[in-house]
């Protein structure tokens, strides 16, 4: 790398400088990093929570199963729900953000760097810090959702609810500055040309995103606060016998929790509507009514959240308001379908790996939708709440729907990030198993609820008749991880393989895929100027009266943005920059920095100081100061 | 080959760290944004006050039944004035007036200190006469409500204190004003938001 | 910095910024004495403009005034409602005045206003309704 000749004074802490090893990636600001770092995190908790249902189902599998304590079934749980969602879906959808955002409104970082690295290791911290609790005592065991009273001090004594509370109270603290982090970025960082309107749908997901994160991080962090004090302090938000009420739990939860449901599900629906157009070639249809259905969820999303609550008594009037709300929610999901639809007809359809992740994406997504609109009928609702009917509605929309949007954005965005190609035979592979695997996992919870499984329920006695699906679910799990081995089978095979994919091997539409693949740390050579909407594409298009496409000869580029039609832009930058780190072109990238893993390190011990003694917390304190103090006061790029 | 950062104005070009597509500087969205976020964190616990207020067992002392108003409106006013110091601070390095920004920066650090040290008077009084956290659900929530405030106006005094330290060891130009504007405009929310909680929380009748 | 040069036929920044373009630079002008006859609010729009350190004390003065009359009510009896309807006026007063002028958002670019009304009108609505089904505010 490029020598430094002058540098500031030598320091006992000196500013880290290298690109590669360990260190680097503990101090690295690049957002492309920490995607990675985001994205690897998630997949390795995703395999511990596939884990936790690998041995509820288990235990499920016959009726009085004996596998497992009630107990220990509550805590697992608790764990797989609380980890699929904070520390699996939100952290894989913010890995896509962070590498991709900047790329696709041609930035070259977000716009706090030093920020965004401290939002992953608040990440890690929160995850590490909740999975230590089955070290330390036990894991909590409240549900993911806690209500009181349950987890109230008198019947929940131990330190696991505790370690629910603090590890989500950290890993919001990431998740709030991610969202101010992006909201910025989004609005302040984009290449000139790029319009609002312009932009990529994933990119206008994630700022909708980001703003439900921005809102309702703070309501559910009230909430874990006072549930904190009640269990340490002695207040009694929670407690009915001295005044509190439970149901004021629910309303600050679900005030988060319903927000957070299309926080879990529009990323991934953004990526649907990347992939579906490249893989039809075909622009996506009604790309303005998507946008503003999005942003229309966005804001009914807050209008809906007494639907997780029909059953606690809230009064007819109160109840038939938030049916109707969330009847109407409905409307611009089913938009988006019918346009994702529209984008497929009439296309020129190249069914690979990405594409059929997407298409699986519509169907079982609205399978799940169908299945929520059945509970907006309250006196319906009744019947299916506490079932398995609900396990089935969000396993749908989540694993169906969120995690199957996501793999397609493994699968299209790998060539990208790593200029290789996934397998597409394993690929295939991958999604008819994991197809089978969650329909038969989930589909005949459908059944078992309306008959009257509940959930959240250790054992089930013989004799119910629920022996057989059941059975079936297990089995169907146990294809899903199968499914999963494929995939990692693929990734470490791929990983393993010389073989370089070639540039823009989809032909797409959208930015990532002008510049090398895997990317210099500066993304673009020279920022590009914007001129229309997948701009990518009408670079390499155009269409003759019959309107079919007509390639653009080579040397129809705009020279000016570096942007060639071989989208690669690889042999002037490769010319002028070995180390794409820009020094080549005078493009000055923000500094590595320790004091974000540094902040993390003392919010980390902070929690452990809230459980145990307050003069841990008093540590980790003072180590969250100097790691502020230090970032506060360093430049953000150091001159070389 | 460098944009020139001088006395003329500078339009930031794509890649600039300073370019801004919405004509405002990020630190000044992204510290607005925080501060909507802060609204929705503030309300609830405003809302959980407000269904708790009256909510105590027999016999037991409420909150609003051993408030002091005419004290509280004294460190209310403190406050409001420490707004009015931190504003001055501001104009005065838009100025260039360091001497100044670091008096007015102190006298906001100290107005806050006197506030805080009016709060935790307040609060050991409260507790002499039966209201602390675990006495009724009202004292519950008025104590989380008003003592994560304290702990915002606190972190306040701290990033203030800061700045004068940066201050004075030359690193704080005129042309870094933002850092001061951007203090402020924090300072100024952790006002706005108690002049929500005294009119709320102290003033609306408590009858029960 | 980048050597990005933009050609001439390019768009200049994107249409839809809201507000003045150039970021606010901050020469050392003594623009902030306390000019006579000078209104900073003939200058509406513009971001440059701060209001002059008399104008704060004024708007500091108009604080006080207000939070007296507050506590001059908080003594007064009246109907309950009438009181919480007169508090949460000059509260909100209060509130706008430290908003608008210490803040400067009505200086400002009205994106920032959005932004924060936005999360206070949010708070307030899911909220009320909320303490609604509560039976609070009935």
């Amino acid at each position: 790398m490029a020598v430094a000749v002058t540098q500031a004074p030598a320091r006992p802490f000196a500013r880290p400088k290298s690109e590669h090893g360990f260190w680097s990636w503990i101090s690295t600001v690049d957002h492309k990093r920490i995607g990675i770092l985001y994205g690897v995190t998630a997949f390795l908790f995703f395999l511990v929570g596939g884990t936790e249902a690998l041995l509820i189902r288990l235990q499920l599998a016959g009726p009085n199963g004996k596998i497992l304590t009630a107990e220990e079934y509550n805590q697992l749980f608790t764990m797989h729900g609380t980890t699929m969602i904070f520390l699996v879906v939100m952290p894989t959808a913010a890995a896509f953000g962070n590498y991709f955002v900047p790329i696709l409104i041609g930035a070259r970082d977000v716009a706090f760097p030093r920020l965004n690295a401290f939002g992953y290791w608040a990440f890690l911290a929160g995850g590490l810090f909740l999975y230590s609790s089955f070290l330390l005592g036990g894991a909590p065991d409240g549900g993911w959702f806690g209500y009181a009273p349950q987890t109230i001090g008198k019947f929940n004594p131990g330190h696991g609810i505790d370690f629910w509370l603090i590890g989500l109270i950290i890993t919001g603290i990431g998740s709030l500055t991610a969202a101010a982090n992006f909201i910025v970025t989004t609005l302040n960082l984009r290449a000139p040309g790029m319009t609002l309107m312009r932009m990529p749908v994933f990119v206008w997901m994630n700022l909708v995103v980001s703003f439900l994160l921005l809102f309702a991080i703070p309501v559910i962090t009230v909430a874990l606060f006072e549930l904190f004090f009640d269990r340490h302090f002695g207040s009694n938000f929670f407690n009915a016998n001295l005044g509190g009420d439970p149901v004021l739990w629910q309303h600050l939860f679900w005030l988060f929790g319903h927000p957070e449901v299309y926080i879990l599900i529009l990323p991934a629906m953004g990526i649907v509507s990347e992939v579906l157009p490249v893989f039809s070639r075909k622009p996506l249809f009604g790309y303005s009514v998507v946008v503003f259905s999005g942003i229309a969820i966005g804001f009914m999303g807050w209008g809906v959240w007494a639907h997780h609550m029909f059953a606690v008594g809230l009064g007819p009037v109160a109840n038939s308001a938030f049916a109707a709300s969330t009847m109407f929610i409905a409307v611009p999901t089913g938009v988006k379908i019918f346009n994702w639809l529209a984008t497929t007809w009439g296309g020129d359809l190249r069914l690979k790996t990405p594409m059929l992740f997407a298409l699986g994406f519509i169907g079982e997504f609205t399978i799940g939708g169908l299945s929520g609109v059945t509970h907006s009928i309250v006196p319906s609702d009744y019947q299916q709440t506490d079932t398995y009917y609900v396990v089935a509605h969000f396993h749908y929309v989540l694993f169906g729907g969120a995690i199957l949007g996501l793999f397609a954005g493994v699968y299209y965005w790998f060539p990208a990030v790593t200029g290789k190609l996934l397998d597409e035979k394993l690929g295939k592979i991958h999604f008819w198993l994991i197809i089978i695997g969650l329909n038969l996992t989930f589909g005949p919870m459908h059944i078992l609820g309306l008959q009257g499984q509940p959930r959240r329920t250790y054992q089930y006695p013989k004799g119910m008749g629920w022996e057989m699906w059941n059975g079936i679910e297990t089995l169907g799990a146990f294809i899903i991880a199968l499914s999963i081995l494929v995939f990692i089978v693929n990734a470490l095979k791929t990983a393993r393989s010389k073989e370089m994919a070639p540039p823009d091997p989809w032909d797409a539409r959208t930015l990532e895929w002008t510049i090398p693949a895997p990317p210099p740390a500066y993304n673009f050579a020279e920022i590009p100027v914007v001129h229309a909407r997948d701009d990518f594409w009408h670079r390499k298009y155009t269409e003759d009266e019959n309107g079919r496409l007509v390639r653009i000869p080579a040397g129809g580029a705009d020279e000016a943005s570096g942007v060639t039609e071989h989208g690669g832009g690889g042999t002037t930058t490769a010319e002028h920059d070995d180390h794409g780190d820009g020094h080549g072109h005078g493009i000055h990238m923000p500094s590595p920095s320790y004091f974000p893993a540094l902040a993390g390190l003392g919010i980390f011990i902070i929690g452990y100081g809230a459980i145990y003694h307050w003069w841990i917390g008093a540590i980790g304190g003072l180590i969250l100061l100097a790691g502020i103090f230090g970032w506060g006061n360093e430049p953000l790029a150091e001159e070389h | 080959m460098q944009a020139a950062i001088a006395p003329a104005p500078h339009t930031p070009a794509p890649g600039d760290h300073d370019y801004a597509v919405t004509g405002i500087d990020s630190r000044k969205l992204g510290m607005w944004g925080f501060l909507a976020s802060e609204c929705l964190f503030f309300g609830a616990l405003i809302s959980s006050h407000l269904l708790y207020r009256a909510r105590a067992p027999q016999g037991v002392k409420l909150p609003h039944d051993v408030y002091d108003i005419p004290y509280t409106s004294v460190s209310s006013f403190v406050l409001l004035m420490s707004s009015l110091t931190m504003v001055l601070a501001l104009a005065a390095i838009q100025r260039g007036d360091h001497r100044r920004l670091r008096l007015w920066l102190l006298a906001t650090a100290f107005l806050g200190t006197v506030f805080i040290g009016g709060q935790v008077y307040e609060f050991t009084t409260f507790t002499h006469h039966g209201v602390n956290l675990s006495s009724s659900v009202a004292a519950s929530s008025f104590f989380l409500l008003t003592g994560f405030h304290g702990v915002h106006v606190t972190v306040g005094i701290l990033w203030l204190m800061s700045l004068v330290g940066i201050s004075l060891r030359g690193q704080l130009p005129a042309e870094k004003h933002l850092q001061v504007e951007i203090a402020g405009l924090y300072w100024h929310f952790v006002d706005v938001v108690w002049i929500l909680i005294f009119t709320v929380v102290y003033l609306v009748p408590n009858h029960h | 910095m980048a050597d990005t040069e933009i050609s001439g036929d390019t768009p200049g920044p994107p249409g839809d910024a809201t507000g003045a373009v150039a970021t606010e630079e901050a020469p050392a002008t003594p623009e902030l004495g306390a000019a006579p006859g000078h209104d900073p609010l003939l200058h509406q729009g513009l971001e440059h403009h701060h209001p002059s350190p008399v104008k704060y004390v004024g708007i500091a003065v108009l604080l006080a005034i207000i939070t007296s009359l507050e506590v001059a009510i908080y003594y007064i009896n009246m109907p309950d409602g009438l009181m919480v309807a007169f508090l949460l006026v000059l509260a909100i007063l209060k509130f706008s005045l430290v908003a608008a002028f210490f803040m400067h958002l009505k200086f400002d670019s009205p994106m920032l206003r959005r932004v924060f009304i936005a999360g206070i009108i949010l708070a307030g609505v899911v909220y009320t309704v909320a303490l609604l089904t509560l039976r609070v505010l009935v």
